[in-house]
């Protein structure tokens, strides 16, 4: 066969993917390139898919890397030749970015390229056109600095993305350094792969950096690195997360790990509406607005510029909702950080991240972490129970939605959670459901705390409190925990029923067990579904996509659930 | 064109200015040139200088054209004739007749052909000729011949003699000579016929005058032909192959050699197998009109078959669709597909219980199946059989007459020679065997009233040359249809060549008897199997593809990620008689990493939950009370069951006017439903 190199773990494919082969020698070397210019899709056991995409190509245009640099390292490690045409898409894709700058001078604000026919192609698309205020000259146009984002935008989705070189407003300063010892007494030091993503983002203070995305797993501390980014900036700073249970986190992690004050530290929200130098607010409130449709505004977007806020950091950036992209469009003075475990949305607005927020700029592979340690490793285990016989009819001649339900709450799974209870007799965990009902029934002969949707913010935190500190070993939650809370010491977390095969939920409900634990730093991942029906099938999917991201996944009997249920917390 | 009344002297002497040209003026001068009438600067374009400098073409008076010179004139139409000829490219029939066009009188071609009345519409009488004239045979006499007898026995009797003076004929036999030896030399680099320009070097013994009789000669008998090369040159040569058959040296036989992108599948049973899982799963329709496979049909079929590797592709014209309707017409021959229902109303493919049970079984298993039936097509029954169960599928298409058993065994015995894992030159193989072994020669010889079928033609009582063409194309269809679609040989290109070789294997060996079982040669490339179902080929491998698409949705082609393990694939397979078991050894065989733990469970889950159920049209009968159902029941008797307190089950599609007269006179009268 013709240029074939077995030794080299690359499969470059004329679709754009790329497959890596783990177990060759050379697999990460090249990971470590990949990683640079490619997208990792899935991360199943033996073989990992990465994708070349224009965004993958400007993200490492706009860290210094270029497509014979690109071209090279795949030649390097690809069993095969690289198809032609994949070669000259890479190639042609590094050769738009960049192409046009946005600068700043005394003229103001310049959209300026060096290429007269792309100046034109500007000058007459339909995307840019109402962006340019002036034209200057043949090849430079003014723009209005309150369009700097429209028109990033508007250049990405005619491909050919700007490079921002027209700086940023320093906002209020803030003096604020990270501790070396928390105010909880314990030693504190940025990881390695912390530093170097701060530092990638700061870029030494230059033009070049100040606006990106940084994408590290779950618990791979991406809250430290946004903290020290603050802490090479020292400015004033709005914080965006996902909810108010997020928002105090945020707070207790500021005054635990910097010098912050409580007095300089403001929650907005729903509940509070403290406007500090350093403010941590929710997508929900920032997107509520009195009015309903579309034409009602957004009253709390005025935060963002109650203040001169020098550094703006958006939490979870996949789910930034519209509104905060609208107004984020204006803000391209200010520097901006996003954090995110996978830069995917739902949505597909990979490329108004990209243009809005900034391009890629540190991802450090979860595998990498937890072979460090510095990620628990998890087991994810599937029980199957047989749906109870009584239920079985009814289940048969119910609609599809109600069949999901009937097996979701089947009576039997409190017997295969006292079990795993009992076989992780030691082990801070979390009881993860959706129907509140089965909640409440599952916890009731438990005696388990619950917190839903309805549990009063005060009640929460005390739960999550008692929870943190081991007064709690087993704690009843509803899906109002899947996102951003940490809850450091869960260890094991009990599935009893999702929201049908959502992927990103499994991905979430997972992250809240891996951050590093003490000792053997394992944690267990179990979903019990009732066998052959519905929500065997959805579990599936959800499996799958466990699985690609790169956990081993066991299927297990109820039956072989073998503990002493009398063990288990009651 | 009359090749054979051409000044070659004047033709020699022009040709220098001609092939001074670059190739693009050479086209023009050939193509698009008329001697007749001027030609304008604008047409010539970019290459009237060159075409003006050659000295073949005046510039006019006024400069703004340019006619070719008189004297060059013929020289022009030399060329014009040769550029229509396509006997070096396309050695066949048809071009030899094109070939002829107006060279030949009807009587000069009657004189060829020893009768007198070969016309141009005498297409019989025309094939005879081409076989004498591109037999060995032919410049063999001519070769023997002494004087100007060879001649007079194909003279028309109304020309000059052109093999005399005897100095002629013998310069004649020298052009010829020299020429089917550079032709043979260059044979070796597969290099066509001769270039003109190097004629009276090769002949520089033969003064000019006399070379040019004696081509005249040659071209006049067809003992050789003109043509121009891809670069427009003029080439003058022998029937195609010819030269290497007049050769006195014996042939060698067939050295080993290395190859490089070898290529081993029993490709067509995996394409049976692709089609057949396909059918299985669902019925493969029909469309009435033309009674081919609808294109979705097609799509799926097409995407689940293993994709070639693109050299073996051009060298045997095999294309996926071509595969397809292969594997399918094999299955229906086989009976393990059938054709079912009628245009327009359920008109499809679809398994048959012996298809599917066939399926089940091992890749062994299943291979040895089709050789058995393959086998067991009896000799004296073979010719009457369609030819994908014979045997030997194109002996009977080729020759009748002839002892069949023996001409069978003759094939065998060819076969047999090829040692098991050494790579051999196709064509070697073929030349040698056609010439040494032929066991159509042998029957020619018993005067066994061999008639062959060659080329579209009958040929009664063929000559040495056509014996051996019909033979080397019998051992060759044997390979393309037997050996080479089920594993029998690998094939592979010669290292730093271009030459196709094969290999025999072991399964090849006990098609032909020389052993009493094979083993299938694991496969060297094996795969990944991901915790999320995905089948990663690290490294092509159309075996293994073939086994895996009885079980998995195919994802991709040649390496990646090609197939994904899903439920509806495992019971897909299960419903052809695949058992869990099966599927995980297959995989647990061929994983480079085993298999996962969720994927097994999944599998053993999947296939338990397989069922098959029996459907029937039947009557309900809904009775008012129980006691209306007993007195039914009762009049019914066993052509119905109870199968609730006030339902019954009539056993018929419909209830016939007796059964409804019984019930009637039991005082139940039967009311239609309502829908």
């Amino acid at each position: 066969m013709p240029d074939y190199r077995p030794d080299n773990p690359l499969i470059v494919q004329g679709d754009h993917s790329i497959l890596a082969e783990v177990a060759s020698p050379r697999y990460e070397a090249a990971r470590d390139h990949l990683v640079r210019f490619a997208e990792l899709v899935k991360a199943p056991e033996h073989v990992h898919t990465y994708r070349v995409s224009p965004l993958s190509v400007w993200n490492a245009c706009a860290a210094g890397l270029g497509a014979p640099e690109i071209l090279e390292a795949l030649r390097e490690y690809s069993k095969y030749a690289i198809p032609d045409h994949v070669a000259t898409e890479i190639a042609d894709f590094a050769s738009r970015y960049g192409r046009l700058r946005l600068i700043r001078d005394s003229r103001g604000m310049i959209l300026s390229t060096d290429d007269p026919a792309l100046a034109e192609e500007v000058a007459y698309a339909k995307q840019t056109a109402p962006f340019l205020a002036a034209r200057l000259s043949p090849l430079e146009f003014q723009i209005s600095p309150i369009a700097r984002g429209d028109i990033k935008q508007a250049l990405v989705k005619l491909g050919f993305p700007a490079e921002d070189l027209a700086g940023y407003t320093e906002g209020e300063p803030l003096a604020l350094d990270l501790r070396e010892q928390t105010a909880a007494g314990q030693p504190f030091s940025l990881r390695h792969y912390q530093t170097k993503a701060a530092r990638a983002f700061h870029a030494g203070g230059s033009l070049a950096g100040g606006s990106g995305v940084i994408t590290l797993p779950c618990g791979a501390g991406k809250t430290i690195v946004a903290m020290a980014c603050m802490a090479q900036l020292q400015t004033s700073t709005l914080i965006l997360t996902t909810s108010v249970s997020a928002v105090r986190q945020w707070i207790r992690e500021l005054l635990d790990k910097t010098t912050l004050r409580e007095d300089q530290v403001g929650e907005y929200s729903g509940l509070a509406k403290d406007v500090r130098p350093v403010t941590i607010a929710t997508y929900q409130i920032m997107g509520w607005r009195p009015a309903k449709g579309d034409n009602g505004d957004f009253p709390h977007l005025s935060l963002f510029s109650e203040r001169n806020w020098g550094f703006i950091v958006y939490d979870e950036v996949h789910l930034l909702p519209a509104p905060v992209f609208r107004v984020t469009a204006s803000l391209q003075a200010r520097r901006r950080l996003g954090l995110t475990a996978t830069l995917v949305r739902e949505d597909g607005r990979e490329d108004d991240v990209f243009a809005l927020i900034g391009p890629r700029k540190a991802d450090v592979p979860w595998k990498v972490l937890e072979s460090q340690g510095w990620i628990a490793t998890a087991r994810c285990t599937e029980v199957r129970l047989p749906m109870p016989e009584h239920l079985r009819m009814p289940y048969a001649v119910a609609n599809a939605r109600d069949k999901f339900r009937i097996a979701s709450e089947n009576p039997d799974k409190i017997r295969a959670v006292r079990r795993i209870l009992a076989q992780h007799p030691d082990e801070p965990a979390l009881l993860i459901g959706m129907y509140l009902d089965q909640l409440e029934a599952l916890a009731k002969p438990l005696g388990l705390p619950v917190i839903t949707g309805s549990t009063p913010q005060r009640r929460r935190d005390e739960l999550f409190g008692d929870f943190r500190e081991g007064r709690i070993r087993v704690l009843a939650v509803s899906k109002v925990a899947n996102f951003a809370i940490d809850l450091p010491e869960a260890s094991l977390a009990i599935q009893v029923s999702g929201t049908f095969g959502s992927r990103q939920e499994e991905a979430q409900r997972l992250g809240r067990i891996l951050r590093p634990k003490p000792g053997r730093n394992q944690a267990s991942f179990y979903t019990i579904v009732s066998r052959d029906t519905v929500e065997q099938d959805f579990s599936l999917q959800r499996q799958l996509f466990l699985c690609e991201q790169g956990y081993a996944y066991s299927i297990l009997d109820g039956e072989q659930l073998t503990a002493d249920p009398l063990q288990a917390v009651s | 064109m009359k090749f054979h009344t051409v000044a070659w002297s004047q033709f020699f002497a022009a040709l220098p200015l001609y092939l001074g040209m670059p190739v693009g003026a050479r086209q023009f001068f050939v193509y698009h040139v008329r001697p007749s009438q001027p030609i304008p600067n604008t047409q010539m374009g970019e290459w009237r200088q060159a075409l003006c400098n050659s000295g073949l073409l005046l510039p006019g008076r006024t400069g703004v054209n340019a006619t070719v010179r008189p004297e060059y004139r013929e020289f022009w139409r030399t060329l014009r004739g040769m550029s229509e000829s396509q006997v070096f490219d396309s050695p066949i029939l048809e071009s030899f007749l094109l070939y002829l066009g107006d060279a030949f009188t009807t009587e000069e071609l009657g004189a060829l052909d020893n009768s007198r009345n070969l016309t141009r519409g005498n297409y019989e009488g025309l094939q005879s000729l081409f076989s004498n004239v591109t037999a060995s045979a032919w410049p063999r006499a001519f070769l023997a011949a002494t004087n100007v007898d060879w001649e007079k026995k194909y003279h028309s009797g109304s020309e000059a003699f052109f093999t005399s003076p005897t100095p002629v004929l013998a310069a004649a036999q020298q052009v010829l000579r020299c020429i089917a030896k550079v032709e043979e030399e260059q044979e070796e680099e597969e290099d066509g016929p001769v270039h003109f320009a190097r004629l009276p070097e090769l002949c520089r013994d033969i003064e000019p005058a006399r070379l040019a009789a004696a081509l005249r000669a040659v071209f006049r008998y067809l003992l050789v032909f003109a043509g121009l090369s891809d670069e427009l040159e003029p080439v003058i040569g022998l029937w195609p192959g010819l030269a290497s058959r007049l050769s006195s040296k014996p042939v060698k036989p067939p050295a080993a050699v290395e190859v490089s992108q070898p290529f081993h599948a029993m490709f067509l049973m995996d394409d049976m197998v692709a089609v057949l899982s396909a059918a299985v799963l669902e019925p493969i329709r029909l469309r009435s009109g033309d009674r081919n496979i609808f294109e979705a049909h097609r799509q799926t079929l097409r995407a689940a078959l293993a994709a070639l590797p693109a050299w073996l592709e051009e060298a045997f014209h095999l294309t996926i669709d071509d595969r397809i309707e292969e594997a399918i017409d094999y299955l229906l021959a086989f009976e393990f597909l059938r054709q079912t229902g009628r245009p327009g109303s359920s008109f499809r493919f679809e398994a048959t219980e012996s298809g599917i049970a066939w399926l089940s079984r091992s890749a062994k298993e299943r291979l040895k199946d089709l050789f058995d039936r393959l086998l067991a097509d009896r000799a004296e029954e073979s010719r009457y059989r369609i030819h994908h169960l014979q045997l030997i599928p194109s002996l009977g298409a080729i020759s009748s007459g002839g002892n069949i058993d023996h001409l069978r065994k003759g094939v065998f015995r060819v076969w047999q020679a090829a040692p098991v894992d050494v790579w051999l030159r196709l064509g070697d193989f073929l030349e040698f065997h056609g010439r040494t072994n032929n066991a159509l020669a042998t029957a020619a010889g018993r005067n066994d009233r061999l008639t062959l079928t060659f080329r579209g033609r009958y040929i009664h009582n063929p000559n040495e040359d056509e014996l051996n063409s019909a033979w080397q194309r019998v051992l060759h269809s044997f390979l393309t249809l037997r050996l080479f679609p089920f594993g029998g040989v690998k094939l592979g290109v010669e290292s730093g060549g271009k030459a196709i070789c094969f290999a025999m294997t072991p399964v090849g060996s006990y098609l032909l008897g020389d052993a009493n079982d094979f083993e299938l040669a694991s496969a060297e490339t094996r795969f990944l199997i991901q915790p999320n179902f995905d089948i990663v080929f690290l490294a092509p491998s159309p075996t293994l593809e073939a086994e895996l698409s009885r079980f998995a949705e195919r994802k991709g082609r040649h390496v990646g990620t090609l197939f994904r393990i899903t439920k509806a694939s495992v019971l897909a397979a299960v419903a052809a008689g695949a058992t869990a078991e099966q599927l995980l050894a297959t995989l647990r065989d061929h994983s480079q990493t085993g298999v996962p733990p969720n994927v097994q469970a999944e599998i053993v889950g999947w296939t338990a939950r397989y069922r098959q159920v029996d459907i029937r049209p039947a009557v309900l009968i809904h009775c008012p009370d129980e006691d209306t159902a007993t007195r039914v029941g009762a009049a019914l008797g066993k052509s119905a069951s109870r199968i609730g307190p006030t339902l019954l089950e009539f056993h018929q599609e419909k209830i016939p006017p007796s059964v409804v007269k019984k019930l009637r006179d039991a005082g139940v009268f039967i009311r239609a439903a309502h829908k």
